[in-house]
């Protein structure tokens, strides 16, 4: 049912990397679930209102104060150990060089 | 095994008033316990120093008059809350040394009441799961054993460490989280009272996302009381969540002693003739409609036309909600990195990724993925929440004709662990009692209401409507007063 | 309507604006984070911001009520109930891997605004929608080598992001509509409109076709960060667009960077082409609700916008269209204004301020509240020209005095000696001494040169250092000559 150029946009979408053996295996047990979904398209739902909150609710609102502060502790903590120290030395978090 | 361990927390509570024994005894023989049940592996990180040092501070409290509701009791913490300055892992290598500088709302109010962290507790990766052998650091295993087998069976999952941990004694009761199923399956599984609130009654904040219009909190105990005194203090309104109903947090504890005559409990009979329904599962769940009626209930037919599709439709939101959670994942503030250098950002993302999840999370972000793409998006996603409005107005016109909904919590008892891992699809079946519910967000539970041949429990579960937890737990109790008779307790413990 | 003169022909401009416009709030659309320019990096970050592990967004009231004001001055409406959806992608820049924004159903849709053309032509220029958007981080790429480095105080910072309808047909139409825009913005209060702090942002589609013809493909031509360089880009752009098809190639529909050093657009390596975003409705968040009473509230609050103080200034107070334009660009220059006419003639008052003002203020490179002169000293020097006492010659000078030191007109007059010189007297007794220093000059006029009338009155300026009153000089001259 999934077409390989499918399952390699997913990849690509969701940055996961499956290797062809891997891939093979998946595809199958993908397929079982997407064919019991199928299911779905069964449901008349022409007029039907998706539903939008679980517990019939709106969004609350929030006063706009500043509320929190410098939070650098807690936000570098866990930072990878392989660059830790330049990330904490120069309050940023760390990528590979990106080209624009 | 010390007699600390077999009490309630009720009980428990009171003796300790009573001056019988001390918070720290209490807690001491629960670390005990808990080292004695090692093999289980309930715990993914023990917090035993910590809770001692809590334990002490117990003791000061109640001898100066400033015990808190939970003071002292020995409680177990899915790995899946937040939990300040304790790792705190997700079931998952992703997360494996992971240490929040934070507390997520529904433990602090848990600790804040005076219940002591003994422990994290061992779950599905990423709360995805019914059987708890997903976890990265290993499977859980059931204390309960089929009568003359050694084999291990599944505790259930994804809660599978919490119903370990509570069922084996080593906790007096446990915070699970339940989406599907979570915290139901695995309570039925281990012969535990389980109960998921209403959508909303507990703060989703410091809770690792998995589904979040699905996600919420809720409490393992071995009896309906105690999950009371856990609900009390667990609930209520967080302003940090904006899907946080702003309710106040009810009594429940009287509901356990009330009488249910008069209440209309509604029967799906048409799931009756459901395919793969054991002879078992029908004898208890015709049994529990004998004993609830002998309790003066009256019992009605209800319908729920459109559960057939109640799996579709969780299979559909629940890995798109997911697929898009678990993008944060990417190796850059926190988490596994890959240790792999020269690698562009994209590269990095994805190897980061690719090593850090497990198998049953990466199918299903690529299944939510998937459902929520541009060529699929409106045949899956929006189709699913459709049908969804559909599956929880059938509760809603059932509840116009009764108060609860009995039905059973599981297909089956605990299966062994290794079986149905070949098809996604019978894993996923295990939750098919429980996802409609999970879908409407209404308040439910499971009790256990059997034994099967082999030795094994099974639960009924419980449906109330939208914020009647009070009710809720009276059925639930109702119940549990039946089946009294029965000793929910795995052999050897 | 402006067009691009190609080998083949004529083209025209088809473009499109999406304006990203920071709310003034104090904290960002979903955390209690300061929105605060300038902090140091990751020292304005909750962590919602970071994406870590648990946390949950709330929403902003006042973010809702800037968004709905913004859409009301711009004759939109407003969908009482909007949604928040994700917007899924990997970035740097993302920490929590979507940005949550409104997709489906915005705050606000279908409103306009009117512009002036190259042709001097009042045009509408429609606007498809508003709606509100956490902003990303920001990544620097000079700090290392092998290494980007991640900001997010930016994060989550709210923004509402404002689509127009591909109505705009030439570069300077642009140009119209982002200031245009802006000074609405700023007038409501709800954005700054401050390009060069970031706080205004363009994106630009960019596509040209011939006249009559089909839509072209367009290009999008990202963070162009002045109206200058909106022009230039899209002036660039569309003549590259031209040339490729002119020469027959094809149009690839991409996303393009402005390099305003060399002036030209080139691909951005790093967009993946055609990312599925893969809106859905945000789950951690419920459907925002807006009722009549509140939008009606927020509509009766809204101040005189620009096009009605516009209106009124040129019918009510008589100025010059081109005079109110420049003064009500800015809200604050419309204060300005304000309180420099009270009393005096506001045509008069205007009129300084449109030319002399505002060209010392370009010309020095400073903004109206950087600058020394105050409302009141306008006004003033307006009322002494009105009263007579001061030429205008005279107010320039002292005009110039109160740029550069800030000192009242009537002490500058004081200390410079520049009253105007209204004694007959003494006019008598200069005249007499220019026409006894100039017998040639005054016979040549007196024979018929009447050319040379202007050289007396200058040289009676001259020795009165500019003072004379112009009018009793040219009387008592008349009567000498």
């Amino acid at each position: 049912m999934i077409t390989q150029e499918e399952l390699n946009k997913l990849q690509k979408l969701a940055k996961l990397t499956f290797s062809q053996d891997e891939m093979n295996k998946f595809s199958q047990r993908l397929n079982n679930v997407l064919s019991m979904i199928e299911l779905l398209k069964e449901v008349d739902c022409q007029n039907q209102q998706p539903l939008r909150s679980v517990c019939d609710m709106h969004q609350r609102f929030r006063e706009d104060a500043v509320n929190s502060g410098d939070n650098s502790e807690i936000l570098f903590a866990n930072v990878p150990a392989s660059n830790a120290k330049f990330a904490k030395e120069v309050k940023c978090f760390i990528v590979p060089k990106i080209v624009e | 095994m010390s007699s600390l361990v077999k009490l309630s927390i009720e009980t428990a509570l009171r003796a300790i008033r009573n001056k019988e024994f001390k918070a720290t005894e209490l807690v001491e023989a629960h670390i005990a316990q808990a080292q004695n049940t090692k093999h289980l592996n309930a715990y993914i990180t023990e917090i035993f120093d910590v809770a001692l040092e809590k334990a002490k501070i117990a003791d000061e409290n109640y001898q100066s008059g400033k015990a808190r509701k939970l003071e002292g009791i020995p409680v177990g913490i899915k790995d899946l809350f937040c939990t300040n300055g304790v790792r705190t892992t997700a079931g998952s290598k992703m997360l494996a040394n992971f240490v929040p500088g934070y507390e997520s709302t529904v433990s602090a109010n848990l600790q804040n009441a005076g219940a002591i962290m003994i422990g994290k507790t061992n779950m599905d990766e990423f709360a995805m799961g019914s059987s708890n052998t997903t976890s990265y650091f290993g499977n859980v295993i059931n204390p309960w054993k089929e009568v003359g087998s050694n084999d291990d069976l599944v505790p259930g999952g994804s809660s599978g460490g919490s119903a370990a941990a509570v069922s084996s004694f080593s906790a007096m009761g446990a915070l699970g989280s339940d989406t599907g199923g979570s915290i139901r399956q695995p309570a039925s599984f281990t012969g535990l009272f389980g109960v998921k609130p209403t959508y909303g009654r507990c703060s989703r904040w410091g809770m690792i996302a998995f589904a979040s219009s699905l996600d919420q909190a809720g409490v393992f105990t071995r009896n309906v009381a105690d999950s009371a005194l856990l609900l009390e203090a667990v609930m209520g309104f967080d302003e940090k969540d904006s899907t946080s109903a702003k309710k106040e947090a009810p009594e429940l504890l009287s509901a356990c002693s009330k009488s249910i005559k008069g209440i209309k409990i509604g029967i799906p009979y048409e799931l009756m003739k459901m395919e793969g329904i054991s002879q078992e599962i029908m004898s208890m769940w015709q049994n529990s409609i004998s004993m609830l009626k002998s309790q003066g209930a009256e019992i009605v037919e209800i319908e729920l036309p459109h559960s057939k599709y109640a799996l579709a439709v969780y299979y559909v939101i629940a890995p798109a909600e997911a697929s898009s959670n678990l993008a944060r994942y990417d190796g850059v503030r926190y988490g596994h990195r890959t240790e792999k250098t020269g690698l562009s950002l994209d590269e990095m993302y994805a190897q980061t990724r690719t090593e850090g999840f497990g198998e049953e999370v990466k199918r299903r972000i690529m299944l939510g993925t998937y459902v929520l793409s541009s060529s699929h998006m409106d045949a899956y996603y929006l189709q699913a929440q459709k049908v969804r409005k559909l599956i929880a107005d059938d509760f809603k016109v059932a509840f116009q004709k009764a108060q609860a909904i009995l039905l059973p919590s599981t297909p089956s008892s605990a299966f062994r662990i290794g079986e149905k891992q070949e098809n996604p699809l019978t894993m996923y079946l295990n939750d098919i009692f429980t996802i409609p519910s999970s879908l409407a967000g209404l308040p439910c539970s499971s009790v256990p209401a059997a034994l099967t041949n082999n030795g094994l429990p099974l639960g009924m579960q419980i449906i109330t409507p939208a914020f009647d937890e009070y009710n809720l737990l009276r059925v639930s109790s109702a119940l549990e007063r039946c089946v009294l008779d029965i000793n929910f307790k795995p052999r050897g413990f | 309507m402006n067009y691009i003169l190609g080998n083949t022909g004529k083209w025209e401009y088809v473009i499109g604006l999406e304006i990203h416009a920071q709310v003034t709030s104090k904290s960002k659309l979903f955390s209690g984070a300061s929105t605060e320019f300038g902090a140091s990096p990751n020292s304005q970050v909750d962590l919602l911001d970071a994406g870590m592990p648990g946390m949950l967004p709330v929403l902003n009231r006042y973010c809702v009520e800037q968004a709905i004001k913004s859409g009301l001055s711009v004759n939109a409406r407003i969908n009482k109930m909007s949604v928040f959806d994700r917007k899924n992608y990997f970035y740097a820049d993302l920490p929590q891997g979507y940005q949550i924004s409104q997709f489906y159903i915005p705050i606000a849709q279908d409103g306009y605004v009117f512009i002036n053309t190259d042709d001097g032509v009042e045009k509408k220029i429609r606007i498809n929608r508003i709606h509100l958007e956490q902003d990303a981080g920001k990544s620097m790429h000079d700090q290392s080598p092998n290494f980007s480095l991640i900001d997010l105080n930016r994060s989550g910072i709210a923004l509402m992001e404002i689509v127009s309808e591909p109505d705009i047909s030439s570069p300077l139409e642009a140009a119209e509509y982002i200031k245009k825009l802006r000074s609405i913005l700023r007038c409501v209060g709800s954005c700054d409109g401050n390009m060069d702090q970031g706080s205004l942002r363009c994106d630009a589609n960019v596509s040209v076709r011939k006249p009559g013809e089909a839509l072209g493909t367009r290009c999008e031509i990202k963070n162009v960060n002045s109206v200058k360089n909106v022009v230039k880009a899209i002036e660039y752009e569309a003549l590259r667009q031209v040339e490729m098809l002119e020469n027959g190639g094809k149009i690839d529909q991409e996303t393009r960077l402005f390099d305003a050093d060399t002036g030209t657009t080139r691909t951005m390596r790093s967009k993946e082409d055609a990312n599925d975003y893969r809106y859905f409705p945000d789950p951690d968040l419920l459907p925002v609700h807006v009722d009549d009473e509140l939008i009606t509230k927020l509509g009766e609050d809204l101040p005189e916008l620009p096009d009605a103080k516009i209106s009124r200034y040129v019918s009510d107070l008589g100025l010059s269209q081109y005079d109110a334009e420049v003064i009500v660009a800015d809200a604050y220059t419309a204060a300005y204004f304000e309180e420099a006419s009270k009393g005096v003639s506001p045509k008069l008052v205007a009129n300084w301020i449109s030319s002399e003002l505002f060209g010392r203020l370009n010309k020095n490179d400073i903004e109206l509240a950087e600058c020394k002169i105050t409302p009141v000293m306008i006004n003033q020097l307006v009322m002494l020209i009105e009263e007579g006492t001061i030429s205008g010659k005279i107010a320039k000078t002292i005009f110039e005095e109160m740029f550069e030191s800030g000192k009242l007109p009537d002490e500058i007059i004081k200390e410079k000696n520049l009253s105007q010189i209204d004694d007959k007297s003494l006019l008598e007794k200069v005249i007499d001494e220019v026409i006894a220093a100039n017998p040639d000059s005054v016979e040549q006029y007196r024979s018929g040169k009447d050319k040379l009338f202007g050289f007396f009155v200058g040289q009676v300026m001259k020795n009165t250092g500019g003072k004379a009153n112009p009018g009793l000089v040219n009387d008592l001259l008349k009567e000498k000559l």
